[in-house]
């Protein structure tokens, strides 16, 4: 082998080697969040990655929620190394992006169904995923508790709840009897995708437990069917649609998914 | 020391380098590599192409538009078709002109085209590689000028291709698990025309340096016209050779490409698995490159390598939560039996002796794999993803990985008898 080729072949060989151990190392390094009580939370339903113009890109999901850069975040229809999506864990994928701790669970039976996420810029303390009862596609509850100081922990919960009618109200029944189960805090936020409009009786007996966010801030019954739930709180000082990715721009190829991300700033007593 | 020597294969880059000159040297390898990374980015994104288009089907969205992705699986079997192109426009001109094929859909794909055109551009670099890969083989393999071993030649091919497997570890572990080229900068309303598109930076220099050192320094063969024809006769035991082919890209493509997925059954680190899968590869490729082929075709070898992974992969697919790092490792040792089971089907697949020409033989050879390699994805969609749809799947996918699993192994297996009993009447 002349010289020449002995570079090119001990470079081809080393190079994968050590950029991969470079990214544990990094991935290893210490983060830190500063203690507050103002938290904003964001639910997204990512729709695999893929966005309006059906190109999958996971930088401008990220992009997408760093507008209002969430503390924590609750995501669906999440996968992870699947062929469909090029093999990509994207809750591992947008938690490294966004310098975040997470969460994803998805249905034991079929760890290849789609699954939800819970993202934290703080500890999660306890982590568990819940299969709800369904005649169709397995849905999934994911739960965190969520230490953002040593007086204040909250217990965050994501889910998305399934298409057909027949499962829904089983499926709401069921999460909210397991919400109450295993909540550790009186301090609670359940978000997602719940494929239900406002009015509808289900989302009706999640209010006999909860709050929703947007409700103060004039937002549309019809336009949503995604929710950020809470209770426990102090205030909610904002919540919002984001509709534009970018200012001036129209164009399908800003939006990461075929849902947008609503955001609620929710701030909680530290005691 | 003297047990070392009979192990140590005698394989030289030098003595291709000699025999091709310099720059053809590194042209082909550069070909075959760069090639064969655009290859395996279009089969990693072909399949998520056709899914969103039949998701846009089932919701009835577009529904003729997406249903035409379909007939993209056209593409596959076109490879076949190369026997008749090169009888009609010699096969150095074919080998050179798919190069540039190739070499453009990539860049074109880099433009972020809409993703029925990607899916497109995907099928036609799938279909195109089998043209490519057939045509710079029998160009190589009966140019016998110097007398170099055609076994050094395949391990040298089997070599740029294990390479471009490195190369797209390399690429995604840059990316953090996603592919770069997926992944343009951040987002911003000033720049967004202009950033989306930075993947191009480097795609450009490839495509040139592609089609510029085809153009001026592709390897001048002697038997530029086209192959003899052999004297072997067909027989349907070599077409599962041809299948073992399109399950080792089932296998890989499905579930071993991806660190994720390994560290998702066994619960594991990302960055572990990653790791490990890299030095798969690397003891994959020290290991064709330093050990005699003679020891990977003996047979006893062979059934103990192939027990030994089908075993682990069991124990990887139904206990890897349980074993968590073992059944990395186990994974990892299963790859490198994977890897050196394709380079033994590769070799007996450009050696072998039918009555066709060697040309039509490996390109018939990739169609057949491809198409198994769809076939046994559909299966596996529909027995993991898709399971909803006929619940009587559900469940089934580590059956179809297991099934995939030992078609490989036997195939592999007949593969080397037929290689002995071949050398025996030789």
């Amino acid at each position: 082998m002349n010289k020449k080729f002995k570079y090119v072949f001990i470079t081809i060989i080393v190079a994968p080697l050590i950029i991969s151990i470079v990214t544990l190392v990094i991935a290893e390094l210490p983060r830190e969040s500063s203690p507050k009580t103002d938290l904003t939370f964001m639910t997204y339903n990512i729709h695999f990655g893929q966005g309006m113009d059906d190109l999958l890109n996971l930088e401008r999901i990220a992009q997408n929620i760093l507008i209002d850069d969430p503390d924590i975040i609750g995501l669906q229809e999440v996968r992870i190394g699947r062929i469909e999506t090029q093999g990509i864990d994207m809750a591992f994928w947008l938690a490294k992006r966004l310098g975040m701790e997470y969460y994803y669970f998805n249905p034991i039976n079929n760890p290849h169904e789609m699954g939800n996420a819970i993202l934290s810029k703080y500890p999660i303390l306890i982590k568990n995923g819940y299969e709800l009862p369904s005649t169709h596609m397995e849905r999934t509850l994911v739960h965190c508790t969520v230490e953002i100081s040593s007086n204040l922990k909250i217990d965050v919960f994501c889910t998305h709840i399934g298409i057909r009618n027949e499962n829904k109200t089983a499926q709401i029944n069921f999460l909210l009897e397991k919400i109450m189960e295993i909540s550790i805090s009186s301090k609670k936020v359940l978000m997602g995708d719940f494929n239900l409009q406002n009015d509808t009786l289900e989302i009706g007996n999640v209010l006999t437990y909860f709050n929703d966010t947007a409700e103060e801030f004039g937002a549309d019954p019809r336009a949503s069917i995604d929710y950020i739930f809470a209770t426990g709180y102090q205030d909610i000082l904002n919540s919002h649609v984001i509709t534009d990715m970018l200012p001036n721009v129209y164009l399908p190829a800003e939006y990461g998914s075929d849902h947008l991300p609503v955001v609620s700033i929710i701030r909680f007593p530290s005691i | 020391m003297k047990m070392k020597s009979s192990y140590k294969g005698n394989f030289s880059f030098s003595e291709i380098e000699n025999d091709l000159k310099s720059k053809p040297f590194y042209t082909l390898f550069f070909n075959l590599m760069v090639l064969s990374l655009f290859f395996i980015q279009a089969l990693r994104a072909y399949v998520p192409g056709v899914y969103v288009a039949m998701f846009h089907v089932v919701f009835g969205h577009n529904i003729v538009e997406n249903l035409l992705i379909l007939l993209t699986l056209i593409f596959f079997t076109l490879p076949a078709l190369t026997n008749t192109l090169c009888k009609k426009f010699g096969i150095r001109r074919v080998a050179i002109y798919s190069i540039y094929c190739i070499a453009i859909c990539r860049l074109l794909i880099a433009f972020h085209l809409p993703n029925i055109w990607q899916t497109i551009l995907s099928g036609i670099i799938i279909a195109i590689y089998g043209t490519f890969i057939s045509t710079i083989l029998t160009l190589w393999f009966d140019n016998d000028i110097n007398g170099i071993k055609s076994n050094n030649k395949i391990i040298f091919a089997v070599f740029s291709i294990l390479c471009a497997f490195l190369l797209d570890y390399l690429i995604r572990t840059i990316g953090f698990s996603q592919d770069i080229s997926l992944m343009p900068p951040g987002l911003n309303a000033e720049y967004w025309y202009i950033t989306q598109y930075i993947w191009l930076f480097i795609q450009i220099p490839l495509t040139v340096v592609c089609i510029y050192y085809t153009r001026v320094s592709f390897p001048q063969f002697r038997n530029d016209a086209s192959s003899v024809e052999g004297k072997g006769k067909k027989g349907t035991v070599y077409s599962l050779l041809f299948v073992g082919i399109g399950m080792f890209w089932f296998l890989l493509f499905n579930v071993f490409l991806y660190p994720n997925i390994i560290a998702h059954y066994t619960d594991s680190s990302y960055y572990v698995s990653n790791i490990i899968s890299i030095i798969a590869v690397i003891i994959s490729i020290l290991t064709i490159l330093s050990i005699k082929k003679k020891i990977l075709l003996n047979i006893k070898v062979t059934v103990i390598l192939n027990c030994f992974m089908i075993v682990s992969i069991s124990l990887f697919l139904f206990l890897g939560r349980i074993l968590t790092y073992f059944a990395v490792i186990l994974v990892s040792i299963s790859l490198i039996i994977m890897y050196l089971n394709f380079f033994l089907l590769f070799s007996r697949m450009s050696t072998i002796i039918f009555k066709w020409k060697k040309v039509k033989t490996i390109s018939n050879a990739f169609a057949i794999g491809l198409v198994f390699y769809i076939l046994f994805t559909v299966l596996h969609i529909f027995t993991t993803d898709w399971a909803y749809i006929i619940s009587a799947f559900k469940g089934l996918g580590p059956i179809i990985i297991l099934i995939a699993i030992i078609i490989l192994s036997v195939s592999t297996i007949i593969s080397n008898r037929l290689t002995k009993q071949g050398g025996k009447k030789e």
